[in-house]
């Protein structure tokens, strides 16, 4: 489990399963401890062998941590290393491209540039979608290499990334369609920059003033997006209605049924998922069978019930 | 929702133009910090409801062809009305009103009350 107190402390996790034996990556890995404290694992100067990494692995170790002022030399590693190799498998190759678009997505988002961040999520829903179209990735291949830790970036790239292999999965095979798929994800939750971060952390039930804050992001995020004319309707469908259901209960219409995009209910069967499957500064995140069988108990309720038969099926593959 | 009122024809009429809807801005807003008061008006006009803004497939239905829209309540910003079909955020509508005057509308909240009913919030706009 990533640990989000570490995070806040400024380091950062890397999947061990980016990390290659007698490479350098030049900067110092630490692991955490079943105590939770940080230990320098190995100098930045001193590649990682195969005997630790194997270790590691018998361990359950699958993340380190860098430091965060570490970061750049981090993505130097994984561009010059890892992205472009083609014998790293598609899974490793998919969190590289992770962590080197982070920074850049997080900053457009920070700095208020809807546009740069929808320039970055072309690019990089381009390449999720092509790496998992390529090597056919199976959601059980993926899902142990992705955080779960609700970050923005993670919660957004972790929807994506589901997106693409449900609409895959779902018959949808064209890598052009499935990368305008993982583009619309990446950008489902960009009206939520608006949200106050102690509102989106909060604990307790919001009060109505909030929720009202809350149920608005689907509105300002498509309002942002709609006049880029290198975005299709459905990527703004799933942008604008996400958080739609199909009997009304959603918002920000209400609307229901034949009004609610698919590629918007796609959206929302593994939004939901990757929401509850996450941790919260404030919970634990929720076993995997019970997101299943939540999303099961409201199929055709709130959720197209075909999509999450066929999510569901995918999930049961991970236990 | 606040309560809305009787509206006289005055009020009505006094939807002139975007101009003046700006200049008549520090005008009392009404208890529910709207910019204006909201007054009753049901009727039936007539419309023309453009592509949502980013929707250029044309497969949104009913798009360009003129058609009949209820209106529940009207103030000099804006109008409330009932569409059979969910409208977007920043969508234009061109309305004829009861008196004949041609005015542009946009989005600016949808919701559905019902089976083929939404419920839109607009505003007037110049039309371009």
């Amino acid at each position: 489990m990533i640990s989000a107190s570490l995070q806040s402390q400024g380091y950062l996790p890397v999947a061990t399963a980016t990390l290659f034996p007698t490479t350098e990556i030049n900067c110092d890995l630490f692991v955490q401890h079943s105590n939770h404290n940080l230990e320098l694992y190995r100098h930045g100067s001193y590649p990682l062998t195969k005997e630790d990494l194997r270790r590691l692995a018998l361990a359950g170790v699958d993340h380190l941590y860098i430091r965060g002022a570490d970061a750049e030399f981090y993505r130097t590693y994984l561009c010059e290393q890892v992205l472009n190799e083609r014998t790293v498998p598609a899974p490793v190759r998919i969190s590289a491209l992770r962590e080197v678009t982070r920074v850049a997505f997080q900053e457009a988002l920070e700095a208020n540039d809807p546009n740069h961040a929808v320039d970055i999520a072309t690019d990089l829903g381009r390449g999720i979608a092509s790496m998992i179209a390529d090597q056919a990735v199976k959601l059980e291949e993926v899902y142990n290499l992705l955080e779960h830790d609700y970050y923005t970036f993670t919660h957004v790239c972790n929807v994506s990334t589901y997106c693409v292999i449900l609409a895959r999965e779902l018959g949808l095979g064209d890598v052009r369609v499935l990368a305008q798929v993982a583009t619309g994800a990446l950008l489902h939750d960009i009206g939520k920059r608006h949200v106050p971060k102690e509102v989106l952390n909060k604990k307790e039930k919001p009060t109505d003033a909030e929720w009202q804050i809350i149920r608005n992001h689907p509105g300002a995020g498509y309002q942002e997006l709609c006049h880029r004319a290198d975005l299709i309707w459905p990527q703004l469908m799933m942008v604008y209605q996400h958080h739609e259901r199909l009997d009304g209960s959603g918002y920000p219409s209400r609307a229901a049924d034949g009004d609610i995009h698919h590629w918007a209910n796609l959206c929302a069967v593994v939004d939901v998922f990757d929401a509850l499957t996450c941790s919260r500064p404030y919970r634990e995140p929720v076993p995997v069978g019970e997101v299943c069988k939540y999303l099961q108990d409201n199929a055709g309720k709130w959720f197209d019930a075909e999509m999450v038969g066929c999510w569901t099926a995918q999930v049961e593959r991970l236990r | 929702m606040s309560s809305t009122s009787k509206a006289s024809p005055a009020d009505i009429s006094a939807t002139k133009t975007e101009h003046e809807f700006c200049a008549h801005a520090d005008q009392p807003a009404s208890a529910d910090g709207r910019l204006f008061t909201r007054h009753n008006f049901r009727t039936c006009i007539s419309a023309v409801v453009h592509a949502p803004p980013g929707e250029t497939a044309s497969t949104v239905t009913g798009v360009g062809t003129p058609c009949q829209m209820l209106t529940r309540d009207v103030s000099r910003g804006g109008l409330n009305l009932l569409h059979k079909q969910q409208l977007f955020p920043g969508q234009k509508i061109d309305v004829v009103l009861t008196d004949g005057q041609q005015r542009r509308l946009e989005v600016i909240w949808c919701r559905r009350l019902g089976v083929g009913c939404y419920s839109a919030g607009c505003r007037f706009v110049r039309a371009t």
